[in-house]
């Protein structure tokens, strides 16, 4: 039998309706990363039913950490540590997630800590690039964030600009249903916006000042185009529609990127101790990075100014081996944290 | 040993049974964010052999439930030992020999309810029966109600220990698979907004 891995890390995500187990070797390397998702559970309801998310948690973990444990192809005697999502997201989900690892780590005799979920999203571009280092600027999209990240270095985060109401995915689903598409939204919206062109249906670009977003104002501007148009909303303007939509909020996201980049304030954080204070590295990720117009102009806006990664599918959408990921750091930066649930945290 | 977990209701409960079912410990706490079930257990069961966890899976509070099962869950997963369910309103009447009206917190005023020969139910204070003792764990703003309702509680002092009844109830308590663990809620909710 060869060597085992060291720094193996188990982790659990239950923080909304994916339910993931995880085994991550040093941070770095992705043993097994099982993913289920719920989407089939919620669909008839049109949006996540919390109370139904926690009960699926509780059935579903058992046999993803069978085959998390199976799939590393280790022991529970080779996890040396524990990790679970406290927050943010659905209490009654964070809660069973916290629950079972705090179960396991009582078993095992190993320690657990507790990750905020946002960090976890950025960490999986760390997943995708073996060499990427903080300092770095990190989108995070998702349906629950709009956040702009500053990443000064490992287990260090400041919010710098966020969204006012909506988050990004929030709108594409609300303006998918307004489209009369199914669930989830934002990849049915994503499909027909392949299919319409943005300009023959202009929708405003939503800009606050500073880093801020907002996209209720958009929703509004769809609700009231579409009452407009009444009879006349065939299958073209509705693609067109769709088109507009996702190119606003796109533009609207990559807007505060390139203002960000260009801020002095970047400067404020030495890279490494006696280093430059330069962002060479830009992370766009969450289950809004998916999106087709977001990655291809997002690659555009940034530029030749920094290096962007933007993880593949399966490590955008929610997954317990980006929280493994940045419990190795945190733990390595900050020591264990707590694991009590905070579904507020970070938002 | 075999552990027995109950946080459903207003207080929380941690037994520890031999495997022929004496209570070797037991302690009870006031549920509510400042209990560290995780830390209780550690300190309880220190460094012996769990063969067996038991989990009351209500009916009760959500929160509570959601952290005493998916905690139990996740030990007895741990340990590659079976879990069995004890429910909470049965545990409560076993702590007696005579005819009781069980009951658990179920928030807003309201209890949950056993009455001998009857399923368990949702109820108001005004709702419950009269002619007989009630016995369970409730808040304190719930008990007064109760009280003030005109009915009486069992004192502690006559009753079997949560140990002692939860002892009693694993002799049937089921043994059940790790994923088909069930929460008994008893309170409908609506999917739909
Ligand atoms: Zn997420």
């Amino acid at each position: 039998m060869g060597a085992r891995p060291l720094g193996l890390t188990l982790a659990i995500e239950t923080s909304c309706d994916e339910t993931s187990v995880a085994v991550v070797a040093d941070g770095r390397r992705v043993l097994a990363n099982v993913v289920h998702s719920q989407v089939d559970l919620h669909a008839e309801f049109g949006g996540v039913v919390p109370e139904l998310a926690a009960r699926d948690h509780l059935e579903r973990l058992p046999h993803l950490l069978d085959l998390a444990l199976e799939g590393a192809g280790v022991q529970p005697a080779d996890v040396k540590l524990l990790a679970v999502t406290r927050g943010p997201g659905l209490a009654g989900c964070l809660l069973v997630g916290v629950g079972v690892a705090e179960g396991l780590s009582a078993a095992w005799a190993r320690p657990v800590t507790g990750v905020n979920h946002l960090w976890g999203h950025i960490y999986a571009a760390m997943l995708t690039r073996p060499d990427l280092e903080p300092p770095l600027l990190g989108l995070v999209v998702s349906g629950a964030h709009s956040d702009l990240v500053l990443m000064p270095e490992h287990g260090r985060f400041e919010v710098i600009g966020r969204t006012r109401d909506d988050a990004a995915g929030e709108a594409f689903d609300k303006a998918a249903r307004m489209l009369g598409l199914g669930y989830p939204g934002g990849p049915a919206l994503d499909r027909l916006a392949r299919t319409g062109h943005a300009e023959r249906q202009p929708l405003p670009r939503p800009s606050l000042p500073g880093l801020e977003y907002s996209f209720s104002g958009l929703k509004t501007a769809l609700l009231y185009r579409l009452r407009d148009l009444g009879e006349a909303v065939g299958p073209d303007a509705r693609a067109d529609l769709a088109a507009a939509f996702e190119q606003s909020v796109v533009e609207s996201l990559l807007e505060k990127v390139d203002a960000a980049l260009s801020s002095p304030f970047m400067g404020r954080y030495p890279a490494k101790p006696g280093g430059g204070g330069e962002i060479h590295e830009v992370v766009i990720c969450g289950g809004v990075a998916a999106n087709t117009l977001l990655r291809r102009r997002a690659a555009e806006v940034v530029g030749g100014r920094a290096r962007l990664t933007m993880p593949p599918l399966d490590l955008c959408t929610d997954n317990a081996a980006m929280v493994a990921a940045a419990a190795h750091f945190a733990v390595a930066a900050n020591g264990v944290e707590p694991t009590t649930v905070d579904p507020s945290l970070g938002w | 040993m075999i552990v027995v977990v109950d946080t459903s209701s207003a207080r929380s409960a941690l037994a520890l049974l031999s495997p022929d079912g004496t209570v070797v410990a037991e302690e009870i706490h006031e549920s509510g964010r400042d209990f560290d079930l995780p830390g209780r257990f550690r300190a309880l069961a220190g460094d012996q052999t769990v063969t067996k966890v038991a989990v009351a899976v209500g009916p009760g509070s959500f929160t509570g439930l959601r952290v005493g099962v998916s905690f139990s869950l996740g030990l007895a997963i741990g340990l590659r030992v079976p879990i069995v369910t004890l429910r909470t309103l049965h545990i409560q009447a076993a702590r007696s020999d005579d005819a009781v009206v069980a009951v658990a917190e179920a928030g807003r005023g309201r209890v949950y309810l056993l009455a001998p020969g009857a399923a368990p139910r949702l109820a108001e204070p005004a709702d419950l029966p009269r002619d007989l003792p009630i016995v369970g764990w409730l808040r304190p703003t719930t008990e007064s109600a109760l009280r003030a309702a005109g009915l009486h509680f069992q004192p502690d002092s006559e009753l079997r220990t949560f140990g002692n009844a939860a002892s009693l109830m694993l002799e049937s308590a089921p043994e059940v698979a790790y994923g088909s663990l069930k929460l008994e809620y008893m309170q409908v909710f609506s999917a739909r907004a």
